[in-house]
């Protein structure tokens, strides 16, 4: 741990880095989310409405922060600092200026998954500590969500690494800059469960069951209001970012491109991982929101199964 | 060296956490009003709220699955320990324990 890791942990490209991207892909999002509906979108704050993103988040950190009288003050305090402070470490893992990110060892595949999860259990802990019955319910509703998509999601991310031989993310990334791109194969398969589960990981539609506004309020997060909200919806947006993120360095070849040097490489990652935005922005934009049962029968019958399917082929193909 | 790292990592990322929360004070004060529950304007007594069992089902669930990830993880990633076809007889007995699981899973308790 020298003084050159510690900048390169809080600034670039750590997390001023990636929170600028979180902010940057918001901004994408709502864009062609409103593109894609016939309206414009942020167009005032900043060239193109640029800043609009930062803009909200700083409104909300001004705002005051009230804690209701029955919440569980300690839980309820806790979970916004802890979300956004694992979805930032999990980002580290990311290979965005070269073809290591700042953390990595062979197993850290399976660490991102594993604090993927820990998010999950943060955001049941937030709605449960709420004591509020909106809260309560959408908590609910959201374990049920997030660990059943939290499967598939982890299956393509194994398939991946069992593709490349390596369960890091820089030995995927060195793999397919010698052998072509995973997507080439059945890790097209792969990419595709990871898509999806990444939207239902991220509560955005069709997925939004969690915090579907004409029966919840918010959902779990009806009782975080001001400067704890202002940090959940930060944390959702580095989410976004990781998310796109490994499945850009999982299945596209991360920060490596044919021909070009490895200095661009925080260009080409970020290409990509725009690339897979564009889907998940898609997918928001095409679909309405399921139903509780459609979401877990989606989950349990149709991409579980087939996540292990790809699994299996990875395997074999070896 | 890794696991040292990761941790100061994680502590780095929390004190960021909390320097965007010190970033923005709080302007007003708190009134009393503001301090209930949100209660769609309602007045709904005060009660405990548990999540129901049900949930904690698709944990249970959830874990049997990560369980199973994780071995399929394994296999590959410790060759060593494992000839190839030893772990692909492994992987392939594993996917057919889940298919199994999940013909057993869609009858009965129909919670999936």
């Amino acid at each position: 741990m020298d003084i050159g890791w510690l900048v390169g942990v809080l600034l670039y490209p750590g997390f001023a880095f990636v929170s600028t991207l979180a902010l940057f892909f918001e901004w994408v999002d709502r864009r062609l989310y409103a593109r894609m509906q016939n309206r414009f979108g942020p167009i005032y704050t900043g060239p193109y409405g640029i800043l609009q993103p930062l803009a909200d988040l700083v409104k909300l950190l001004t705002k005051e922060d009230i804690a209701p009288r029955t919440v569980d003050r300690a839980l309820y305090t806790l979970t916004p600092f802890l979300t956004l402070s694992t979805s930032l470490l999990a980002t580290l893992f990311l290979p965005i200026a070269g073809y290591e990110g700042l953390l990595s060892f062979e197993g850290d595949l399976v660490v991102v998954v594993a604090l993927l999860t820990i998010i999950c259990i943060l955001t049941f802990l937030a709605g449960v500590s709420s004591w509020n019955r909106f809260s309560v319910m959408g908590a609910e509703r959201a374990a049920m969500q997030l660990l059943g998509y939290e499967v598939p999601l982890m299956l393509s991310v194994i398939g991946a690494g069992i593709s490349a031989g390596s369960l890091s993310l820089s030995g995927v990334v060195r793999y397919q800059a010698s052998h072509g791109w995973l997507i080439a194969g059945p890790g097209a398969l792969g990419l595709a469960l990871l898509v999806v589960a990444s939207q239902a990981e991220l509560e955005r539609l069709p997925f939004d069951i969690p915090e579907a506004e004409q029966e919840l309020v918010a959902g779990w997060l009806t009782e975080y209001s001001g400067r704890k909200l202002a940090l959940f919806r930060l944390a959702r947006d580095v989410e976004m970012v990781l998310l796109a993120g490994l499945g850009a360095t999982l299945f596209l070849g991360g920060p490596h491109a044919p021909l070009l040097p490895e200095a661009l490489a925080p260009l080409v990652f970020t290409l990509k991982a725009l690339a897979v935005l564009f889907l998940l922005t898609l997918m928001r934009a095409i679909f309405a929101r399921f139903r509780i049962d459609q979401m877990l029968e989606v989950s349990w019958r149709l991409l579980i199964p087939l996540a292990v399917l790809y699994v299996v082929i990875a395997r074999v193909m070896y | 060296m890794a696991g040292l790292e990761l941790i100061a990592a994680f502590v780095l990322a929390f004190a960021v956490s909390l320097l965007v929360y010190a970033f923005g004070r709080g302007l007003s004060g708190k009134s009393g009003e503001k301090l209930e529950p949100y209660a769609c304007g309602e007045s709904l007594p005060d009660e405990e709220l548990r999540a129901r069992v049900h949930v904690y089902w698709y944990a249970v669930l959830f874990l049997v699955f990560d369980i199973v990830a994780v071995m399929f993880a394994m296999t590959k990633g410790l060759s060593v320990a494992w000839s190839a076809s030893a772990s692909l007889v492994l992987v392939l007995a594993y996917s057919a324990l889940v298919a199994i699981a999940l013909l057993v899973l869609r009858g009965g308790r129909g919670w999936i």
